[in-house]
């Protein structure tokens, strides 16, 4: 697999791959994403975690500033060491989240052949990933007769928001009137099926086209194809982060701007959550 | 020594990213066959099961005759919750021997016995509906004093 990744190899004293960035950004986002999960459960989590989480994402910033790599990855492992502790509840995203940083750990990213096997190692884990979440849907079938949109039509008002337009008045009504405890979900729509069957083939096609040769356009299209996916799932956390993964592979700079506005992103949802819990609807 | 270093090192992260590569296949396993939550333990399923949802129901038994304990205060109400979230989590995994050990404490007339009827709505996409998994736990309770 190393040698299928020689065309990640990156050039001599390229500063476009910031490795440091995109670990700022993954440590900074397991504290919002904690945040984000606590703030409905009690009131003293809230105040505890808000407060440790911004002493974090300031130190985080500190650190970049003062490019102490030390700081940095002490800060790595007290995050993954907190983060573990709750694995119980630890979800997709996060999971992809605390591998990239446990990966790059391994590595002094001050030396240059390390700092371009760990941009090799953290190729490899995001390719994984993307194909992961296509093969997954494969092996559990339930997007075969488009079972699982079906449900999160009838369960979630953010995918009904969309469908319907999508559906017909006829189709949409019964998915809506489905009992999910008691009724099959499956459907026989053509445009469920098509949305359902797609995606799981594009989650399958394109991380084996960015494993074989490195295309720029390929990323893109991955790029554009999440940011659609999302504004029917919105799942924010996910978007963001797996955005900047993957924008992260293309040979395009990757600095402070992008982890800042990422963060800022994941920020406001967590603090318009906490100041109105209803403001962002539950899945 | 620069290089058998980042030899090892490489060795290192191949061992981690084969861990990440078969963790999803050990995780899908243990959701068919243990029933665990396929959200969470760093699982992918989020966005490719409905989640599962479980209750616990409390019956003790008295003289032969089974009474349903409905919690009533806050304390309670939260205990089953916490449990019937580990239990959504676990699937199988989950033993109710903690839950029966502070009901007992803090139940005033001792039951002979205490049952605890784990529901589990899990989705099936063979028949791409929900379907329930009801396990029963029975504890039989000694009343010698200590």
């Amino acid at each position: 697999m190393y040698k299928i990744l020689r065309n990640y190899d990156i050039e001599e004293n390229n500063e476009k791959y910031k490795i440091h960035y995109l670990l700022i950004l993954l440590i900074s986002s397991i504290y919002i994403n904690f945040l984000y999960a606590m703030i409905e459960s009690s009131v003293f989590y809230r105040t505890i975690l808000l407060t440790f989480s911004l002493y974090i994402l300031n130190f985080c910033y500190l650190v970049f500033k003062y490019k102490s790599l030390f700081a940095l990855k002490f800060c790595s492992i007290v995050s993954l060491l907190f983060f573990f502790n709750y694995a119980e509840f630890a979800s997709n995203h996060m999971g992809l989240v605390s591998w990239l940083i446990l990966l790059t750990l391994v590595y002094d990213l001050r030396k240059t052949q390390e700092k371009k096997e760990v941009y090799k190692v953290l190729v490899i884990a995001i390719i994984i990933f993307f194909f992961f979440t296509g093969f997954q849907k494969l092996i559990y079938g339930t997007y075969f007769k488009s079972q699982f949109l079906v449900y999160m039509i009838n369960s979630t008002e953010r995918f009904a928001s969309v469908f319907k337009y999508i559906l017909s008045d006829v189709e949409f009504k019964r998915i809506l009137s489905l009992n999910l405890q008691k009724d099959s979900l499956s459907s026989n729509n053509l445009t469920l099926l098509f949305t359902s069957n797609i995606v799981i083939l594009f989650e399958l096609i394109v991380p084996i086209l960015m494993l074989i040769k490195r295309n720029e356009n390929v990323i893109y299209i991955a790029m554009i194809f999440t940011i659609c996916i999302q504004i029917v799932a919105r799942e924010y956390f996910f978007a963001i982060i797996f955005l900047n993964c993957l924008y992260f592979l293309t040979q395009k700079r990757y600095d402070l701007r992008i982890i800042f506005i990422s963060n800022l992103i994941l920020s406001s949802f967590t603090i318009f959550k906490y100041f109105n819990p209803e403001w962002i609807m539950k899945p | 020594m620069d290089n058998e270093t980042l030899i090892t090192k490489k060795r290192i992260s191949i061992f981690l990213l084969s861990i990440f590569l078969i963790w999803p296949l050990i995780h899908t396993y243990l959701v068919f066959k243990y029933e665990i939550n396929p959200w969470k333990f760093f699982g992918w399923s989020m966005y490719i099961s409905p989640s599962t949802a479980t209750t616990i129901k409390v019956i003790a038994k008295v003289n032969n005759k089974n009474h349903y304990l409905e919690p009533k205060t806050s304390t309670q109400k939260a205990l089953l919750k916490d449990h019937a979230t580990y239990s959504n989590n676990y699937g199988k995994f989950y033993e109710p021997n903690k839950l029966v050990e502070e009901i007992i404490q803090k139940i005033d007339k001792k039951p002979d016995a205490i049952k605890i009827i784990v529901e589990k709505w899990i989705f099936s996409p063979h028949s791409t509906s929900y379907k329930k998994s009801t396990k029963e736990y029975t504890y039989n309770i000694s009343h010698k004093n200590n």
